[in-house]
Order: C-alpha cells, then structure tokens, then sequence
C-alpha cells in the first residue's frame, strides 16, 4: 500500500499530475487519483485510496462495479452508472466522478508502476507491495 | 498547436457577458505566451493614453505553452495591464494554482474589460463564467477573502486570486494576491483588478494540457532530479531560499539601507540575514510542480510580533523592510510582510516610501504632524507598521503616500525627487547600482520601472568576473541578460528553477539553458523551436513593450536613474566614493539602444520593426 512521509512533504503536487499522465498521457491533476491539501500553514495532507479491506465504496456500490483484484480495489468503468454512492462512502475522499470517462475514478496503482512513488522529487511516497 | 488552447476569454464586466476569441497559430509563434504574448493583446486591445484605472483598460492572466504541464517552473501567470503606477506596460507574476486551471478550463488567457456596477467575484468552471454578488467581501483582506470564496465554492482545487482593501481603495502599489501566500506585487495591478469592481477570479478547469511528445517530458523529469541533485546552488537556494541574496549584497555594498543612503548595513548579522531568518522557518513549500522548491514558511519568534505567519520574508522583503527601514527587528519584518499581504500592497514599494517619509522626516521636511502624528524614524519598528497600514488604508499622510514616492515627492517638492527612489514611478528593489554598473542601466531601461527582474547583473559584476564600477561592455551585457530572462518571461517559466540543468554560474551557462527550454517547447508544442527562435522572441517582446510605452508618451528622458544613483556616492564598501554620473548612464543607453535597433532617442525604426515581423 502507498504511504507518505509527509515531513518531507512541500505541497509540489507533482504527485498529482504524473497521475493523471499515467492514466491520461496528458496534464490534468484535477482528474488525479490523489490529492494535496493544506492542513494548515505548516502542514500538507493527502488523500489517497488505503485500499481498505472490507472497502465502504464497494459495499456502497449497487452496480458491482468495485472489485479487488490482489486485494487492490478496482472500478470497472462499464458497470459504473455515475451514482456517486462510493464517493460519498468513501472516508479518505479518495473517489471522484470523472464527466469524460463517465465513471468514477480512484487509484489503481498504476498496474503495479506507481506513478506518484516514481516521481515524487522528495521521496516522500512509498510503496510497500 | 499542442500545448496551447488557442483560446483566449474576453470577460466584459460591464455588460456581464463573456465571450471566446482564437488566436492564430502565427500569432503564438511569434509572442509565444507570457510577457511577449501579453504585449502584443494589451498593445492591440486599449487605446493609447486611457486612464489605468478606468474602465477602458483591461486586466489579462496570461499562461505559456508550457504552462500546466510538469515541466518545473511552470507554475507561474502573469498579469498584464497599463500600470496605474507607472502608466506604461506592466508584467507581475506570481505562481499560482490558478496559472493551470486557466488551462484547464480550456484558455491561453483570461481577459477582463470594463466595469461592473456592482461588486463582483468571477467564477470560471470551463466554458461557465459566473458574476457572483462580492458585496460581503469588500474591505475584507486577502486571507479572509480567499478564505470567504473557498467556502462558498466548496471546492479546494479551485485557483483563486484576490485583492485587499488596498486595491479597493486605488492605492497605487497594490498587489494581485493568490494561493494565500503568494503575489503578483508590482505596479499597482491589484488597483486594477478593483478599478472594475472585482474582488477575485476563481477558476477550475476539468480539462487537461496536451504534449506533442509526452514520452519525452516524461522521461526528461528524471534527467532533471539528476541535474538537481547535482547542482550545489540549486540545493542551497532550496535550504535557504532567497534570503541568501542578503549575504551576497551586504558585502558588496548593493544593500539598499536607510532610503539608499549607503549600501551596506552591518547590523544586518545576527538579525536579519540569512541565518536568522533559518531559525525561524517552520516548513519548506513548493510552488507547482517545483522540483527545488524555495518557499519558507516563518514564524516570528520573539518581542511584539512574535507569531506572526508569513511565506517569506524573501530577500526584497527583508532588504525594502529591513535595512532600508534601519531594522534589526526580524519579526517586524515578518509582521510587516504579513500586514502588506493581508491589507495587498507591494513590500518592495511599501518599503521605499517609507523609508523615504523616513527620510523627509530626518531631513525635517515633513514633520510628526504631518506624519499622522507618528514618531517615525529609521530603526524604529512600531511607526513603520503604523505608516504601512495608513499607507494601505490612505489614512491622514497614507492618502498621499498612497499614489507613490514619485507622486508624492513631486506634491512634497522641496528637493525630495533627489532621494526618491522609483524608475518611471515604479520604487526600486534591493539592489543599488552604485555598487554595479551594469544595474544601473538594467534599470533605467526596464519598461516596467524599477524592477531587477529582467536582468540581474549582480550575477556577473559581484558573483562573476566583470569590473563592476565601469560602463564597459556593459550594454551588450544588458541586452544579453534581458534576453536571457526576455523567452522565459513567454514561456513563462520561474526565475529560479530554470538554473536547475547547469551546475556553477547558472548565467554562465545560458547558452545551454536555451537550447533545453528550445527543446521543451518543440515537444510541447510539435513545432521546431530552436535557440535562435527563442533570442528572436527576446528581442521581439522588448521591442514591442517598448512599442507600447513609446505610445504612451515615454521617452528616452524616463530611462534614467534617481539623482542620488547618479551623482551621490556611497559612503561604504566597494563602491564608497564612486560616481556613476548621467553622461556614463547616458553612453550606456545610446549603445543599448543601438544593440536593440531603436533610433538614439530609443525608438524602434522600421527596418527593426520589419525585422522581427511587429507592426505598429
């Protein structure tokens, strides 16, 4: 699962663009699947998916449209209707409803490449398989 | 071509109605985005002698091709306008989220025109504009005002500029606020912004930026860890931020202290150079998408001001509001930089006047009534916070103060122009050119005024090998510099990340530089960009803002330097003794004149014109 080391964090949020790259092959960190906020003055959060076990969006989820698969949780893009019932769900705010594709969209770690580990300049992402 | 939008929103505030233009691929070539871009709009969009802070002039974010995509240090907007300070062109930047989301929602630019009749906040999400009712917002500071939008737009990837009070009331040194901590400081264009009755932009954009060649910008990020791990100065930059500059001027004698009356401040160890200034940082913060980020939140740690909060002070902050103001006192110079950000008004120019009321009243031009009663004097902290709120607020003196140091030492008369100290209206920043020469001209033909952020020759007369107190070879150091910073101005890229591919002198090894950000643009935008096209750019931009200031009445006789920089030497230093005098300003200029192909009174001739393909 990915975990941050958020003192080395800056808020540079190339996290998020090289995550909408992988998925989009262009520049579009709104339709990230990860992202930064100001906590505060001095600190930075991120919400991420945590993959959870026993995952609220996808018993949420009316459609079956949410999976795992080597318990990473998935979104099939034709069974979802757009309900936002799992962004609602979800408590890491971690889901968002993507107009262009018409589906909802979160992270799949990339099939395993894990954009936001590879190129976060301060190493602050990490993921353990 | 990829990259851009092709695009650009015109918003009339007047009838509130909105509409899009395309620009031709021909035009984007040309000007590219940016500052060259904006030239060509705002030369092209208002008519000559307009009042800046009427409805008639326009108020234009721009973006570059680069912008929005993860190239590092495309982060940044600029904001183009005729200056109410200076009432020539005017460029500020300043990153922001809202440079992407621009792009986002499908623009090159956003321009504003007219005038609405009630106060407004514009709302932007992709092809919507909104003029929501800002009536609750007036008089509310910047933090409080994006704080108010965020809340009400329930969304935090929204990117937001606003204005403060300052702006409100047409103080001429207010600022473009955005992302809380960061400003688009220069020329007044916050007054601007509330000349149309506007409060802030909002905009989110869904869509996204297309590379031609995404591969290549994709593996070339890893190049650049690589370049930034090492390059020295770059990791310095990224521990200390600019504060640094302070070590640097100091010694040299270029440190602007007590209203420029000498340049060095030895009291500036120990409290407000660059170790003091580490002590009290709380946390490093990036720009977007920045890869050395530089950023130093700071937290005031003793006396009156301890606590307050501020992203900075950099290096112009704490030389205009430190020791040009005589101020040992670090949490004065963090309060005071919150105060200028929150009310929006410029800390380089807050600075310069009052160090010059500081002056006046030394002098016993004006006195401590005049001076709303304040006690103020070099050196002492709690007046100065007091004239810096009158001045934001145009409170009693402030109201004068408030129309700049050029305006209010013509009205004050009584020989104040001699140390006032502004270009063409704009205040000077922290570099005086007394202690190099090559500033000196530097600043006297920057179109914005008195500004270091064309060309910054300290780099080579006090970091590298050129004779500072000479005139020699001076000009075609000039013209080489402004066109160094000239492309990157277009693409638009940051001042600071760009060094990140050359170890050593980064201005040394600009020839190198070109030739990375050629080949940036040509993967961006799938046209062949090469280095020559990119000095062409340079040299096209400057002469059509000279185009521009020229029709608005400027003349060779505003290329020149305040009194006290020509013929007043410094007393300490390097430069103590040394005059730089107005036929040595004067031989700099014809030369540079020459070097850009304008006529010896600076303007641009035909041949130069049909040359670089502008039409006037």
């Amino acid at each position: 699962m990915l975990k941050f080391d958020m003192d080395k964090c800056v808020g540079c949020r190339v996290c998020e663009t090289v995550c909408s790259s992988y998925h989009l092959k262009e520049f579009a960190p709104n339709k990230a699947r990860l992202f930064v906020n100001n906590k505060n003055e001095f600190e930075f959060s991120i919400d991420y998916c945590h993959h959870c076990e026993n995952a609220p969006c996808k018993k949420a989820c009316d459609y079956d449209a949410i999976y795992y698969k080597n318990d990473i949780l998935y979104i099939d893009e034709n069974k979802c209707v757009r309900c936002g019932k799992c962004v609602e769900a979800c408590p890491y705010d971690a889901i968002q409803i993507d107009k262009k594709l018409e589906s909802a969209i979160k992270c799949d770690l990339c099939d395993g490449e894990v954009w936001c580990v590879k190129y976060c300049p301060q190493g602050v992402i990490k993921y353990d398989n | 071509m990829k990259g851009y939008t092709g695009k650009i929103l015109i918003v009339n505030l007047t009838e509130k109605d909105f509409w899009t233009e395309t620009i031709p691929d021909d035009t984007l070539k040309k000007f590219i985005g940016g500052r060259g871009l904006g030239a060509k709009l705002l030369y092209d969009m208002i008519e000559p002698g307009i009042d800046p802070l009427g409805p008639e002039n326009i108020f234009v974010l721009m973006t570059g091709p680069l912008t929005g995509t993860l190239i590092p240090g495309s982060c940044k907007y600029a904001l183009i306008t005729k200056s109410p300070a200076t009432g020539g062109f005017l460029d500020a930047y300043s990153s922001s989220r809202i440079s992407g989301e621009i792009k986002y929602a499908g623009y090159d630019a956003i321009v504003f025109k007219g005038k609405s009749d009630n106060p407004v906040y514009v709302y932007i999400e992709d092809e919507r504009v909104y003029f929501k009712d800002a009536e609750h917002l007036m008089g509310k500071d910047n933090f409080e005002t994006e704080d108010q939008i965020r809340r009400e737009l329930n969304d935090n990837k929204v990117g937001i500029i606003t204005v403060g009070p300052a702006a409100e009331k047409m103080v001429k040194i207010s600022l473009v606020n955005s992302d809380y901590y960061r400003q688009a400081a220069r020329g007044g264009g916050g007054a601007v912004v509330a000349s149309k009755n506007m409060k802030a932009v909002a905009v989110k954009g869904n869509g996204s930026v297309q590379v031609d060649k995404f591969d290549k910008i994709m593996d070339q990020q890893f190049k650049y860890y690589e370049y930034y791990n090492k390059n020295e100065a770059a990791k310095r930059r990224s521990k200390y931020g600019t504060p640094l500059t302070i070590d640097v001027n100091n010694p040299a004698g270029m440190l602007p202290t007590r209203n420029f009356q000498t340049g060095q401040f030895p009291e500036a160890e120990g409290t407000i150079d660059t170790e003091s200034v580490q002590k009290v940082v709380q946390k490093t913060k990036a720009c977007y998408g920045c890869i050395s980020p530089c950023g130093k939140m700071t937290k005031a740690d003793k006396g009156e001001y301890k606590d307050a909060v501020v992203e900075g002070p950099e290096y112009e902050t704490l030389g205009l509001l430190g020791s040009n103001l005589g101020m040992t006192d670090l949490s004065f110079v963090i309060k005071a930089n919150e105060i200028c950000d929150r009310l929006g008004i410029d800390t380089i120019s807050a600075g310069v006047i009052v160090s010059f009321a500081m002056e006046c009243k030394e002098k016993g031009i004006l006195s401590k009534e005049d001076l709303n009663n304040l006690d103020l004097e070099f050196g002492k902290p709690k007046e100065a916070l007091q004239l810096i709120k009158d001045i934001a607020n145009r409170n009693g003196i402030g109201d004068l103060l408030a129309e700049g140091v050029k305006y209010a030492s013509e009205k004050i008369g009584k020989g104040t122009d001699k140390f006032a100290m502004h270009i063409k209206g704009l205040e000077l920043p922290g570099y005086d050119p007394r202690a190099g020469w090559g500033t000196a001209l530097a600043y006297a033909v920057n179109p914005r005024g008195g500004c270091h952020r064309r060309a910054w020759p300290p780099a080579h007369e006090i970091l590298g090998d050129y004779e500072p107190f000479t005139i020699e070879g001076k000009p075609e150091l000039i013209q080489e510099m402004y066109n160094e910073n000239g492309y990157f101005h277009c693409l638009i890229l940051c001042d600071f990340t760009r060094f990140v591919p050359v170890t050593g002198n980064p201005y040394k090894d600009f020839d190198k530089l070109i030739d990375h950000y050629a080949q940036y643009l040509t993967w961006v935008t799938g046209e062949k960009f090469t280095s020559n096209d990119l000095w062409d750019l340079s040299e096209r931009t400057e002469t059509q803002i000279r185009l521009f200031n020229n029709r608005e009445g400027f003349t060779s006789e505003d290329d020149t330097l305040p009194d006290r920089l020509l013929n007043e030497p410094l007393p300490d230093g390097p430069p103590a003794g040394k005059v730089i005098t107005k036929e040595r300003l004067e031989k700099m200029k014809r030369k540079y004149y020459e070097l850009r192909g304008w006529d010896h009174k600076g303007r641009p001739t035909d041949e130069t014109l049909k040359k670089l393909n502008i039409e006037r």
